[in-house]
């Protein structure tokens, strides 16, 4: 079941336009918890993995931390991240969702967890700073170290990149079913090479390089996402009568509830410690 | 389909009933006022801001000091400690204790902390986000040794430098922020302590961990020269003699 949304010629070029966009925003909120959690599970994993310690998840404010000791105890991270990101390409190109929340979900993970761990790599801070000890400690220096980091940021951001576009632009094919396949890839490509970046430097530059809940963060997500919509996304043409556009009703029933359980999370419950048993 | 639908509708409020039911409504249940920075005596403002890694209240603090406006905050669950060094140490007490409670020494007490700001080196490390001042590395470096280090001769001697009185722990001292504090100093945090929790966890400690300062303290450990002069479950405080 789709929402279908009648499109006159004035919703066409609003409504039309804003409304995948807003699901999106708000499928964003929990997605984020989904995303520390997984980067946090990656830390634990390897360190278990390695014979090191894992005792525990916290879940901040400010984002998440593992209570895990071991010698790549910081490449767990985005290690997790990546094997997410290939899961859930795997996964839909085998089953093929159909529907906008299942396909939503699919590029949001993929945007995430392919366009995150770059940023962070190259902060040198945090996890990125524990990965620079673990490569200065095999003897080739910390200038040597810091190429070494930023290099493979700079692959893994490109590589990242390019499989993001492609995810990204059939998703906007289907979605804005008036837009040539040509003018989604364009948008495609603008969102990535220009929007994600914004973000997520932004984003670093007011909380910090690791994954964060933050109001300025999700701010600027907001408004790149709607100046987007409404700039790179064409007007539906008056004859249009599109359907596909949105989540089911009971989907955004969820997703709304899911949101708003985020907020609650967000304001009343954390910090929580998972604990790891032994 | 339509049944699988409706039955994640009904799960997605189950979940957020029960996560009001739980936590929202007990949380705003148990807000504490801020007394001890609120009582008259002193002028401090106070507003909450959101539960601190111990899940009790964080409050913005705003102060006025030589006629400079400060901020920082304040933890409620030093409360206690702040009312008793109000009551029991003279006004013109100086504090050895991490930058964080600093502000909250000085803006509920009116008494002195030797740090209430991070150290740029402080920052560098990735931690703490939104904190504009700064003390100088060798001050929070001086304060994080005094604290952390194995040996008590030199933590004396550093409290003597700063002309400390006395000495204020926390429960939290000993828990996650160890590891930092421990890599400020440059040493490997593991070779010290693994921490389980927010809070001090003997357990969590190695043997050369237990050597520390800080550990000695936090678990009642006699240490020569700091005698403790008052304890509750979250803080413990020793003159320095």
């Amino acid at each position: 079941m789709v929402l279908d949304i009648p499109l006159s010629p004035r919703t066409g070029k609003l409504l039309g336009r804003l409304f995948p966009f807003l699901a999106l925003l708000l499928l964003y909120f929990p997605l984020s918890y989904v995303d520390v959690l997984c980067h946090e599970m990656g830390h634990c994993l390897l360190a278990l993995a390695q014979g090191g310690t894992c005792t525990g998840i916290v879940i901040r404010q400010e984002g998440g931390e593992a209570l895990a000791n071991s010698y790549l105890v910081s490449f767990g991270g985005w290690l997790a991240q990546y094997v997410l990101a290939l899961a859930v390409v795997l996964l839909s190109r085998a089953l093929e969702p159909k529907s906008f929340t299942a396909r939503s979900v699919v590029v949001l993970i993929v945007l995430f967890n392919l366009m995150g761990p770059p940023t962070y790599i190259a902060s040198l801070h945090d996890d990125s700073f524990g990965a620079l000890q673990v490569l200065e400690a095999t003897g080739v220096g910390l200038n040597v170290s810091i190429v070494l980091l930023e290099g493979a940021a700079a692959v893994l951001f490109v590589v990242g990149g390019y499989v993001s576009w492609k995810a990204l632009s059939a998703y906007l094919s289907d979605i804005f079913g008036w837009m040539e396949s040509k003018r989604s890839s364009q948008a495609a490509l603008v969102l990535i090479a220009v929007g994600v970046p914004i973000v997520l430097i932004s984003s670093a530059i007011l909380n910090g390089p690791e994954p964060q809940f933050s109001f300025e963060g999700s701010a600027t997500f907001i408004a790149l996402i709607f100046s987007f919509a409404l700039v790179i996304i064409p007007p539906a043409p008056p004859s249009w009568r599109g359907t596909n556009v949105g989540p089911s009703r009971a989907a955004l029933a969820v997703i709304v509830l899911l949101f708003i359980e985020t907020q609650l999370i967000y304001f009343f419950v954390v910090p929580i410690t998972i604990p790891i048993p032994p | 389909m339509r049944r699988i639908e409706t039955l994640a509708v009904v799960l997605a409020i189950v979940l957020v009933l029960s996560t009001t039911v739980y936590f929202v409504v007990p949380s705003l249940l148990t807000k504490p006022s801020p007394s001890v920075c609120s009582d008259g005596t002193y002028d401090p403002q106070t507003t909450f801001l959101t539960n601190d890694e111990l899940g009790k209240p964080l409050y913005n603090l705003t102060y006025a000091q030589n006629g400079v406006q400060q901020n920082g905050l304040y933890y409620s669950f030093t409360s206690n400690a702040l009312s008793w060094i109000k009551s029991n140490t003279p006004s013109s007490a100086t504090f050895l204790n991490l930058w964080d409670y600093g502000k909250e020494i000085t803006g509920c007490t009116g008494r002195t902390s030797v740090v209430s700001n991070p150290s740029a080196q402080f920052i560098a490390l990735g931690f703490t986000k939104n904190v504009t001042e700064r003390d100088s590395d060798q001050a929070v470096a001086d304060i994080s040794t005094a604290l952390y280090t194995t040996n008590v001769t030199l933590s004396q001697s550093i409290a003597s430098k700063y002309g400390a009185n006395y000495v204020l722990v926390t429960t939290e001292d000993g828990g996650f922020k160890a590891p930092v504090y421990l890599q400020l100093l440059g040493l490997k945090s593991t070779d010290y302590v693994t921490p389980s929790g927010e809070a001090f966890n003997a357990a969590d400690w190695t043997s050369l961990g237990q050597q520390t300062v800080i550990y000695k303290l936090l678990a009642g450990q006699t240490v020569i020269g700091l005698p403790q002069v008052y304890s509750d479950a979250y803080v413990k405080i020793f003159a320095v003699g």
